[in-house]
């Protein structure tokens, strides 16, 4: 992984979208909660891997590449959201369904409700703590938030899930 | 894995996901070619920083206790200097105490306890000759690790961190030595109390685990309480970077300087009308001096301008280890070293900013 930061690092575009690769899921995933839709989020990723391209000279540490490319998820896909703001939707597209081929409708209201419930805020402290697994210090630095702020608005995002989640349910 | 990891992973992944992450690339070539991108390769001199401890002079009082407890609390791997100060002058007392955790084959040893009215430090090591401890913490801030005092009637309470403490593991060793700091428990002086350390937090490469257990500690509770805080009621405003700030108090003591602030750019408010603490412009400039250092945690970066005070010509460092104390919204309780001579405090700003720390009459 080193070695491919430093090739990126150096303009190998192929070395770049390798390492980019591994993660693009996850940050599609990310884009998706705050935009809530197809089109915003793939937006979102086109605009993460213009930005952490031409600005990965800048990444001191390789250790920290992922955290570096969810900061950057982050920051565009608030972007987009304040962009949207200022355009008026014929059709909300927070209601469209989302993509899941699965049968378990209860579960899929659930996700349903966790993007509709919560504010971009919450959203994104629930995602970066259950979803990629970042310990409170390491959210705080990513969002810039004290560590008090973090805990307390993750335990606020929970007990208004409570209707749909058990605590229980962001745990292994 | 949870279920609300396998919901959100539910979330289709479109086919060209991968085509828009290229054409991102692509745009961005394209806005770098012709720009002259031979950039200077500054080759980047790794400065060490060191930071010079003053040699340890052994008072009569002092030496007694410096031979209890591991002279790895006074080294540079503790990033806590208002404990080292404190270990230094001979504050604290003595436990001397071990604890054999049988099931997980690991010895505890219980070193020192000290504790004024705001804070207690609990410093213990603990190793074993089976039990890999690299990724073993006390962690009371967001592991699963616990701390209660039981007192002599049989109450049971359990104490909050205060910061986030400080650790170090010596792989050579198997061993940990860890300060940690939680809720004063002066109020408890002459009496017996009995201290239960609960579960070992894990934290490595999958996460957090835990290792459920408990260490017990029972001891009096006998003047290990340093001093009385001296509170300096102040109210004193200045401005940083357009943001008006007000120094409440400063609180004076053995083991810590605090001043508490409020600040304009202490609040956020959500889209939904909901505050909360945020970082100010203020708080940034004292993190701005802040290092992080493997296995030894937080220390000042030499040369970086930061947040200081200067006390009649000497430089009080911050204590990071105190990253975050809780405190009133709009509040942020920044922590320094203690101070001796509190005649002529001065709090530096910056580069250039200078508030001398005195109630005008």
């Amino acid at each position: 992984m080193i070695h491919l930061i430093t090739k990126a690092q150096k303009g190998n575009e192929r070395a770049f979208l390798k390492l980019f690769q591994k993660y693009e899921a996850d940050i599609y995933r990310m884009a998706y909660v705050y935009v809530k839709n197809e089109n915003d989020a793939l937006d979102v990723v086109q605009e993460v891997a213009y930005r952490s391209f031409k600005k990965i000279e800048t990444l001191k540490n390789p250790k920290y590449f992922k955290t570096w490319l969810i900061k950057i998820t982050i920051t565009c896909s608030i972007d987009i959201i304040r962009k949207n703001k200022k355009v008026v939707h014929l059709k909300p597209e927070s209601h469209e369904q989302i993509g899941i081929e699965d049968k378990d409708i209860s579960l899929s209201i659930t996700l349903q409700e966790f993007l509709e419930q919560l504010n971009e805020h919450e959203r994104s402290i629930v995602m970066l703590k259950y979803y990629e697994g970042y310990t409170f210090k390491e959210i705080s630095k990513l969002l810039n938030l004290p560590l008090g702020t973090v805990k307390s608005v993750l335990y606020r995002s929970i007990h208004k899930l409570q209707k749909e989640f058990k605590e229980a349910d962001f745990h292994e | 894995m949870s279920n609300f990891k396998r919901e959100v992973e539910k979330i289709n992944i479109p086919n060209n996901l991968h085509d828009r992450a290229k054409l991102g690339v692509k745009h961005a070539k394209n806005d770098l070619k012709g720009k002259n991108n031979t950039k200077k390769r500054l080759s980047l001199i790794a400065a060490s920083c060191l930071i010079t401890f003053s040699a340890i002079t052994y008072t009569p009082v002092g030496a007694a206790i410096k031979q209890a407890y591991d002279k790895i609390f006074e080294s540079q791997h503790i990033d806590d200097p208002g404990l080292k100060v404190a270990l230094k002058d001979g504050h604290g007392q003595t436990i001397s105490q071990t604890y054999y955790d049988k099931q997980n084959d690991i010895a505890v040893n219980f070193e020192n306890v000290m504790t004024d009215n705001a804070e207690t430090k609990l410093l213990l090591t603990f190793n074993s000759n089976t039990t890999d401890l690299e990724n073993y913490y006390i962690d009371i801030y967001e592991g699963t690790s616990k701390v209660y005092l039981i007192t002599d009637d049989g109450q049971r309470q359990e104490l909050d961190n205060i910061g986030w403490g400080s650790r170090h593991y010596n792989k050579e060793e198997n061993k940990v030595a860890t300060a940690l700091s939680f809720d004063s428990i002066k109020e408890y002086e002459g009496q017996n109390i009995r201290i239960e350390i609960e579960n070992i937090t894990i934290w490595d490469k999958k996460g957090m685990d835990e290792v459920k257990t408990v260490w017990p500690l029972e001891f009096n509770l006998d003047k290990s309480y340093i001093t009385d805080r001296e509170i300096v009621e102040m109210n004193k405003e200045f401005t940083f970077k357009n943001e008006t700030y007000t120094i409440e108090r400063v609180e004076y003591s053995e083991l810590e300087t605090r001043l508490v602030i409020r600040g304009s750019d202490m609040i956020y408010t959500d889209q939904d009308g909901n505050q909360y603490q945020t970082k100010s412009k203020l708080e940034h400039q004292f993190l701005n001096a802040r290092q992080i250092n493997q296995g030894s945690g937080y220390t000042v970066a030499e040369g970086k301008s930061g947040v200081f005070l200067d006390a009649s010509g000497e430089r009080i460092v911050p204590n990071f280890s105190k990253g975050e104390i809780e405190s009133k919204l709009g509040v942020f309780i920044m922590v320094f070293a203690p101070v001796k001579d509190r005649s002529n405090v001065v709090l530096e700003v910056g580069e250039d900013m200078e508030i001398p720390l005195i109630v005008e009459e």
